[in-house]
C-alpha cells in the first residue's frame, strides 16, 4: 500500500458497541446535520428513497412477552476489500491509504453499480435535487459538498473532520491524540456506543476494542474486511435460550 | 456582456451536455455575508469558525451545548463536554434548534388583530409594544409559560406579581405526580439524581428515561457507563408498551396500564420475604405502612392483576434486592393515573428497602439552587388548577393573558374548551417563533428570539447531585433575510420585553443584566473556587460564559435520613374513562407517549424532528398507532389501515402499526402531532392524541391522568402507506446473530457465532425449514464459512 | 476526373428528380449540422477548460459594495490619482500608501480555512477619524459601521478568488508550508529565495498575485485542479482525492 504523503500513517476505524446502543437516533440526525443531507420528506419515505448515511436498524427477536428489540447502527463499513469499488466505471469510489472508502462526487456519473454491489446497502442515490428553503441554507455546513441529483453518496467517515483534526495537530506540531477526531455520529452518541479512531495506533480506543471478546464484523463470509466492527450485544437470557434449544432438539428459534 | 466563470458554467450546463458535470454540485452556503451582525468579541478577533457555549432550556433537562458559528450563522450544535448534565453528548432535540432558528416560517414581525374574529395583520413593534403596555397595565392578568427553571420563569412570575396578576405554568405531559411523589418519599423539592452509571441493578417503571423522560441525554450517558462497567449493569423496566427504554432493558415487564405500583410492592415483598434486605432497611420501608397491608401485593396475586408472570416478578425482586447497588425510579405513564401518587410513591419507596438513598449507585438528592430567588424546580401547574384558571377566563375575570413557550390550544384536552376560554379573554398576547394553534386565537402575536439568540440562565433539574447553573448566551445575532433587505425575524426576548414593561419594578432591565447579576452573585459567594476560578467578577463572568455555566462539585445535596408517610391509602386502583356509546370496535387502553423527536409537540415545526424515524416503529411524518398483533387481527387490521380512536372526549385517526412489543389491550399513540398551525412542516400533520384524553386526575395532586383513557378502536376502511424507514433498505435477519450478534455474559463472539451456526445448521438440515427458506445459496454460505475456519 | 464526371452524369441519368433537389438541400443541411457540431464542440471544450470563450469578456473581478483600494492599504510608495498626479492630504503633503501586512486585515488566514474579511468595526477603528468626510466610499463605510448613528450592517463583499466547485481549500496548511519553504512560493513579489521562514504575507502572491498593486482585485491564477496537483506533486503534498474533495 502506498503511504499517503502529508497525512501521516493513519488508518481510521469505527468500533460500535451494540450492547450500548439504545436506538435513540441522535447519530442519525447529527450525521444529517453535519453532512448536509437533504430533508427526508414524507414522499421520500413512502418511496423508500430516504437518505441516511447512518441508520439504526431494529430487529425483533422472540415472541411476546419475552420479545426483545435489538438495535444496530449501520453505516458504510469502509471495507478494505470493497465490492463497490471495482464496479465503478469512472473511479468515483476508491480506497485511500487511510482505510477510507472515498466517494468523489464530481467524478460520479450515477450508474448506481456501486449501490448494487454493496452488501450492506449503505449507499444512497440522489433521486432529486436537494432543496432547502432559503433561510434554512444558513445552517448548511460549509465544509461538506452538497450532492446534486444523480450523485451517489454515503458515509465519508466525516473525512472533513479527520482532515481538520490532522491539520490542527500538524499546525500545532504535535502528534494527533486519540479521541481528538470525532465523527458527528460519535460526538452525538450519548451512550458512547460509537467510537472512531486510528487502528494503526495500538493504544487507541478502537484498537483496544478490537481485542474485545465480543468483536465481530458484519457478514465476514463475504471477505470484505470492513474497517467498521461491532461488539456483540450481551444478554443473560441467551444462555437459557440456547440450552433450551439444545434440549428441545434444535427448533428453539 | 460580462460573464463570470460560474455564470458561464451554469449557462453551458443548461446548454450542453458536456458541461453538465460542472453543474453537478452546489456551493454549500451563501458565503458572501461575511460578518456576524452580532458584536461578539470572538467575532471581531477570529472572523470565523467560533464555538460558543450555551444551554438548551427548551428541551427536557438543560443540555449544555457548544454551537459552531461561522460568519454569524449557527452551523452545528454539539454537546458541551464540560457541562455536568449531558457531558458532551446531545440528542435529536438539541440539533433541531438550528431549524427553529432558521425556520422559513419564523414570524417575521408582530401580528395583531382587533377582535377575536378578525384577521391577524402585520404591525410594527412600536405599535405592538404600545398595545402590550396598555394590555398589561392591569391586575386582571395571567402570565402563562412552559415550566421554566431559570431567570426567565422568575421574571415572568415577578412580572405577574408586581402587576397583581397570576403566573401559571403549563406542561401537557404533566410531571406533577412525579414531583409530588419525590416530595413525599424523599422530602425533596427538586428532583434527585439517579446514579445509574454506578448502579448494578436499575429498576424503572413507566418512564421512557432513555428517550424523553426528565433528563434523557444524561440518563443515556450514564446508561453507556452502566453497560460497560466492570459488573455489567442489569436493567429491569416495567411499562405497558415497549418503548425505547423497555427495549434497552434486560428484563421487560409488560405491566397492564395502572398496575406499576402493584408490581413495585410485589417486588418489595420478594425482597423482604427472601431476606435480601437488612432488618433496618425493612423497618425503614415498613415503618409508616399499616401492618399486613403488603399482603395484598403477593407476587402471585399481582401477577394475575398485572399480566406479568409471578416468576418474572420474583426474578426481578431477587435481582433488585441482591445485586446491589440498586436504584428504582419511575414516572411517565406509571404516574398518569388517578392513583398516580400511590404508584410512584411505591416505586420510589423501594429505594429505602435497598439502602439506595444517598448512596453511590442510588438516589442522590440535589441541593437547592445556587442562585438566590430561583426555585430550581419547575413543573406545570396541575390540571385541576388549570381547570380553575380557565373557568376564570371564561367568566370574564381576566382581561389579558400573556402566553410564552406553550401551545395551550394544542396541549389541552377537549374536556376543557380552551379555545372558548381564550376567546373570552380580550387580550391574548402570545410570544413564539413559529405560528402555533394558540397564536391562531391570539389578538397579538409577538416574535420571540430563539434560545440561541437570547440571554438566560437555566438550572438543570435534576442536577447531577451538586450545584449547577447553566448560562445561556446569544450565539448568533438576528439573521438577515436572503434578499438582504430585512431580518428573517425581527424578534425580541420574552424576558427583555417583560423587564422593559415593568420598568424598575423587578430590579433589572434586561436578561443580560440578570445573567451578570447571577455571575456576580456566584462570585461574591465564593463561587470562583469552583469550576471557574478568576480574580475578579468580570473575568469570572467571562469564564462562566466560556464554559457554558458554573458548577461546584462540593455543593452536594443533603444527606439526611428521613422516613416517608403511609402512601398506601386513598386510591390504589386505576380507573379508566368509559367507552359506552362510542359505536362498534374493540376497547383498548390508550397509552399516549412523548415522541422521541417532537417531545410534546414543541419541536414539531422542525422538519428534522418530523423526519427522524421513531426508534421503535421507524415511522415519521405521521401519527401512527402501535397496536398488538392479535388485537389487530381481531378487527382485521394490518399496517396502513387507518383507525378511528374514540374516547368520550373525541376521536382521532391514526395509521395502524401492528407491533410485536405491545401487550394485548393497549394502544400506543405518539404525542406531538396534529398541530393545526405550526409552519409548513407541522401544520395539519397527523392527529393530536392529547385532545381525546379524558379529564381524569390524580387524586392527590390533581395532575392530569393522561394514561387513564379507554378508547374504542374502529377501522375507517381507508388505508395509507405509513411513512417509515423500515423497508427503505433490505434487512438481513437471515440467520441467528446477523447482523445483531448476541452473546451470553462471558461468551465470546466467536463462540456465539459457532453456536448460532450449529443451531442454524440444524434448522437447515430440517427438510421442512429448508423448503420454507427455499434458498440453496444459504447452504453455500455455510460451507464457505466452514472452509474459512 | 473524367470518370468522376461520368459517374455524376451516370447518376444524373438514373437519379429521380426529387432526389436531385434533395441532395443539395441535405448537403447544405449537413454543413449546418457540421457547423452546429463544431460550435457545440467548441463550447464543450471551453466548458471542459472551465473558462468562457474570451469574446464573452471573461473577467474575474467585481464591483464591490464599497470600492476598497488595496493599493492604498497594502501598497507602498506615494499615492497617485487617476491622472497620475500625486495625491495630497489636507496639509498638501503627498500621501503615502500604508503598506499594511495582508494578515493585518485577513486575520484568520494562518489559522483557518478562510482568510477572513475584517468586520466593519475594524475598518471603522481607523476610519472614524481618518479620511475626509467628502469621500463616498468612506461615508458608506461609516454608515455600515453605525458611526453615523444608524443600525450597523455588515458589508456584503463579493468573493473574487474562487476555487472550482466541490473543492475545499484551506488556507492554513498552505501558508504553513509556504512560510517554511519559501523556495516554493510562486509569483513572488519580494525576494524570498532565502531558506529561512518568511512572513505569511509574503506567500499570498503564489495564488493571488500582487494584490497590493491592484486598484480592483482580480483573480490572476485559474486555480484549476491541474495547477493544484502540479504543486502538490512538486512539494510532496497529499494527492488523495479526499484531501480536497469532501
Amino acid at each position: 500500500m502506498v503511504t499517503q504523503a502529508g497525512f501521516g500513517n493513519h488508518k481510521w476505524a469505527m468500533a460500535v458497541d451494540v450492547d450500548k446502543c439504545t436506538g435513540c437516533q441522535a447519530c442519525v440526525l447529527a450525521c444529517q446535520v453535519e453532512n448536509n443531507i437533504p430533508l427526508n420528506t414524507q414522499d421520500r419515505f413512502e418511496r423508500n428513497r430516504s437518505i441516511s448515511w447512518i441508520r439504526v436498524e431494529r430487529y425483533w427477536e422472540g415472541e411476546f412477552p419475552d420479545i426483545k428489540a435489538r438495535f444496530i447502527p449501520i453505516m458504510c463499513q469502509h471495507c478494505e476489500n470493497a465490492p463497490c469499488e471495482p464496479v465503478c466505471p469512472v473511479f468515483a469510489t476508491y480506497h485511500n491509504a487511510e482505510g477510507m472508502n472515498v466517494q468523489v462526487y464530481n467524478r460520479c456519473v450515477g450508474t448506481r453499480y456501486c449501490a448494487n454491489g454493496c452488501p450492506y446497502i449503505v449507499r444512497f442515490f440522489n433521486y432529486w435535487e436537494p432543496v432547502w428553503p432559503e433561510s434554512l441554507r444558513n445552517h448548511l455546513n460549509p465544509d461538506v459538498t452538497i450532492r446534486s441529483r444523480g450523485i451517489m453518496e454515503k458515509c465519508s467517515f466525516c473525512v472533513h473532520r479527520v482532515r481538520r483534526g490532522v491539520r490542527k495537530a500538524a499546525s500545532e506540531s504535535r502528534p494527533l491524540e486519540d479521541g481528538e477526531i470525532q465523527t458527528a455520529c460519535q460526538e452525538a452518541c450519548p451512550t458512547s456506543a460509537l467510537n472512531f479512531g486510528d487502528i494503526n495506533d495500538p493504544n487507541s480506543r478502537v484498537s483496544q476494542m478490537k481485542k474485545d471478546d465480543r468483536y465481530y464484523t458484519l457478514m465476514p463470509q463475504l471477505g470484505t474486511s470492513p474497517n467498521v466492527f461491532y461488539l456483540a450485544k450481551v444478554d443473560e437470557d441467551r444462555e437459557i435460550a440456547l440450552t433450551g434449544a439444545e434440549s428441545e432438539g434444535g427448533d428453539g428459534h | 456582456m460580462k460573464l463570470t466563470r460560474r455564470e458561464f458554467l451554469a449557462l453551458s450546463g443548461k446548454a450542453t451536455a458536456g458541461a453538465v458535470i460542472f453543474a453537478a454540485c452546489g456551493i454549500p452556503e451563501r458565503e458572501l455575508i461575511v460578518q456576524s451582525p452580532v458584536e461578539l468579541p470572538e467575532d471581531l478577533v477570529r472572523g470565523e469558525d467560533a464555538w460558543f457555549a450555551t444551554v438548551n432550556p427548551d428541551g427536557r433537562n438543560s443540555d449544555g451545548l457548544i454551537v459552531r458559528v461561522m460568519q454569524g450563522r449557527a452551523k452545528k450544535v454539539a454537546g458541551n463536554v464540560d457541562f455536568p448534565v449531558n457531558m458532551g453528548k446531545h440528542s435529536v432535540r438539541d440539533d433541531v434548534a438550528l431549524q427553529l432558528l432558521y425556520h422559513p416560517d419564523r414570524l417575521a414581525g408582530p401580528l395583531s388583530r382587533r377582535t377575536h374574529g378578525g384577521q391577524l395583520a402585520q404591525t410594527s413593534w412600536t405599535q405592538a409594544e404600545s398595545v402590550l403596555a396598555a394590555a398589561t397595565n392591569t391586575s386582571r392578568m395571567t402570565v402563562v409559560t412552559n415550566p421554566l427553571r431559570g431567570h426567565l420563569g422568575w421574571v415572568a412570575s415577578r412580572f405577574a406579581e408586581v402587576r397583581g396578576g397570576r403566573y401559571i405554568t403549563f406542561d401537557p405531559v404533566e410531571q406533577g405526580v412525579l414531583h409530588g411523589s419525590i416530595k413525599k418519599i424523599f422530602d425533596a423539592d427538586v428532583l434527585p439524581e439517579f446514579d445509574i452509571a454506578n448502579a448494578h441493578t436499575v429498576l424503572s417503571f413507566g418512564a421512557d428515561w432513555l428517550s424523553s423522560w426528565v433528563s434523557p441525554v444524561r440518563h443515556s450517558v450514564q446508561y453507556g457507563k452502566f453497560r460497560s462497567a466492570e459488573t455489567r449493569g442489569y436493567m429491569i423496566h416495567g411499562e405497558s408498551r415497549m418503548s425505547m427504554t423497555a427495549a434497552a432493558a434486560d428484563m421487560w415487564l409488560p405491566i397492564r396500564p395502572g398496575r406499576e405500583g402493584d408490581v413495585a410492592l410485589a417486588i418489595a415483598n420478594v425482597v423482604i420475604d427472601e431476606g435480601l434486605a437488612s432488618a433496618a432497611e425493612i423497618t425503614a420501608f415498613t415503618s409508616a405502612l399499616p401492618a399486613g397491608i403488603l399482603n395484598a401485593y403477593r407476587p402471585q396475586d399481582v401477577a394475575a392483576r398485572s399480566g406479568v408472570s409471578a416468576e418474572k416478578i420474583v426474578k426481578a425482586g431477587r435481582r433488585f434486592g441482591s445485586s446491589r447497588p440498586s436504584v428504582a425510579f419511575g414516572g411517565g405513564s406509571a404516574g398518569a393515573h388517578v392513583h398516580g401518587t400511590f404508584a410512584l410513591s411505591a416505586i420510589y419507596a423501594l429505594n429505602t428497602l435497598v439502602g439506595a438513598v444517598g448512596s453511590t449507585g442510588g438516589v442522590k438528592l440535589n441541593p437547592a439552587p445556587a442562585v438566590e430567588g430561583l426555585s430550581g424546580s419547575a413543573t406545570g401547574a396541575s390540571f385541576a388548577a388549570w381547570e380553575q384558571e380557565l373557568a376564570q377566563w371564561r367568566a370574564g375575570n381576566i382581561d389579558t393573558v400573556i402566553i410564552r413557550g406553550v401551545d395551550l390550544a394544542h396541549g389541552m384536552p377537549n374536556s376543557v374548551d380552551v379555545i372558548d376560554a381564550l376567546q373570552s379573554v380580550p387580550n391574548v398576547i402570545v410570544f413564539g417563533t413559529v405560528m402555533d394553534d394558540t397564536m391562531a386565537e391570539a389578538t397579538l402575536v409577538l416574535p420571540e428570539k430563539s434560545y440561541l439568540e437570547d440571554w438566560g440562565t437555566d438550572i438543570p433539574e435534576p442536577g447531577p447531585g451538586y450545584a449547577v447553573v447553566g448560562i445561556q448566551q446569544p450565539v448568533v445575532g438576528p439573521t438577515i433575510s436572503a434578499d438582504e433587505v430585512s431580518l428573517i425575524a425581527d424578534a425580541r426576548g420574552f424576558g427583555d420585553e417583560l423587564l422593559r414593561l415593568a420598568g424598575n419594578d423587578i430590579g433589572a432591565s434586561s436578561m443580560q443584566q440578570l445573567v451578570e447579576q447571577t455571575t456576580n452573585g456566584l462570585f461574591n459567594r465564593g463561587g470562583s473556587t469552583a469550576s471557574v476560578s478568576a480574580p475578579n467578577s468580570n473575568l469570572f463572568r467571562k469564564g462562566v460564559l466560556q464554559r457554558g455555566g458554573w458548577w461546584d462539585t462540593r455543593a452536594t445535596g443533603p444527606s439526611r435520613s428521613f422516613s416517608f408517610p403511609n402512601f398506601i391509602r386513598g386510591k390504589t386502583e386505576a380507573e379508566f374513562s368509559g367507552t359506552s356509546g362510542l359505536g362498534q370496535g374493540i376497547d383498548l387502553t390508550l397509552v399516549p407517549f412523548v415522541s422521541n423527536n417532537l417531545l410534546d409537540g414543541r419541536l414539531s415545526a422542525a422538519p428534522w424532528a418530523q423526519q427522524v424515524p421513531d426508534p421503535m416503529s421507524s415511522a415519521a411524518w405521521a401519527t401512527w398507532a402501535e397496536i398488538n398483533k392479535e388485537d389487530a387481527k381481531s378487527i382485521e387490521v394490518s399496517e396502513g389501515d387507518i383507525l378511528f380512536i374514540k374516547s368520550t372526549s373525541g376521536e382521532i385517526e391514526a395509521i395502524a402499526y401492528p407491533h410485536p412489543g405491545v401487550p394485548r389491550g393497549v394502544i400506543g399513540v405518539p404525542i406531538g402531532y396534529g398541530k393545526i398551525e405550526g409552519g409548513r412542516w407541522a401544520e395539519g400533520r397527523g392527529e393530536n392524541v392529547l385532545k381525546i384524553i379524558s379529564d381524569k386526575k390524580d387524586e392527590e395532586t390533581g395532575a392530569l391522568a393522561w394514561a387513564a383513557t379507554s378508547v374504542r378502536i374502529q377501522k375507517t376502511g381507508r388505508r395509507l402507506k405509513l411513512p417509515k424507514f423500515e423497508g427503505t433498505v433490505e434487512a438481513f435477519p437471515i440467520e441467528p446473530g446477523v447482523p445483531v450478534l448476541v452473546v451470553a455474559p462471558g461468551e465470546t463472539a466467536h463462540e456465539a457465532e459457532a453456536a448460532n451456526e450449529a443451531e442454524y445448521r440444524k434448522l437447515f438440515t430440517n427438510d421442512e425449514t429448508r423448503r420454507e427458506i427455499g434458498r440453496d445459496s444459504i447452504g453455500d454460505r455455510i460451507s464457505e464459512s466452514e472452509s474459512q475456519e | 476526373m473524367a470518370s468522376l464526371i461520368s459517374v455524376i452524369k451516370e447518376r444524373n441519368k438514373t437519379t429521380p428528380t426529387w432526389l436531385k433537389i434533395l441532395i443539395p438541400i441535405l448537403g447544405l443541411g449537413g454543413l449546418g449540422v457540421v457547423a452546429v457540431l463544431a460550435a457545440l464542440a467548441a463550447f464543450v471544450v471551453t466548458g471542459w477548460l472551465g473558462q468562457p470563450v474570451p469574446i464573452l469578456g471573461f473577467d474575474q473581478t467585481f464591483e464591490q459594495p464599497i470600492n476598497f483600494p488595496h493599493t492604498v492599504h497594502a501598497g507602498t510608495g506615494q499615492l497617485v490619482d487617476a491622472s497620475g498626479n500625486a495625491r495630497l492630504n489636507q496639509d498638501l503633503m503627498p500621501l503615502e500608501a500604508l503598506g499594511l501586512d495582508c494578515t493585518f486585515c485577513h486575520r484568520t488566514v494562518t489559522t483557518q480555512a478562510n482568510a477572513g474579511v475584517p468586520p466593519v468595526a475594524q475598518c471603522a477603528f481607523c476610519h472614524q477619524a481618518i479620511g475626509p468626510e467628502s469621500s463616498v466610499p468612506l461615508t458608506q463605510l461609516r454608515q455600515n459601521a453605525g458611526i453615523t448613528g444608524n443600525e450597523p450592517l455588515p458589508i456584503n463583499w463579493r468573493r473574487v478568488t474562487r476555487m472550482p466547485d466541490h473543492v475545499r481549500f484551506v488556507h492554513e496548511p498552505h501558508i504553513r508550508f509556504l512560510t517554511a519553504n519559501p523556495a516554493s512560493i510562486g509569483n513572488a513579489t519580494a525576494d524570498v529565495n532565502s531558506q529561512q521562514a518568511v512572513k505569511p504575507a509574503l506567500t499570498c502572491s503564489t495564488c493571488h498575485g500582487d494584490v497590493a498593486a491592484m486598484a480592483q482585485v482580480e483573480q490572476v491564477e485559474p486555480l484549476k485542479m491541474g495547477q493544484c496537483v502540479d504543486c502538490h506533486r512538486a512539494n510532496n503534498a497529499p494527492t488523495d482525492c479526499a484531501a480536497c474533495h469532501q
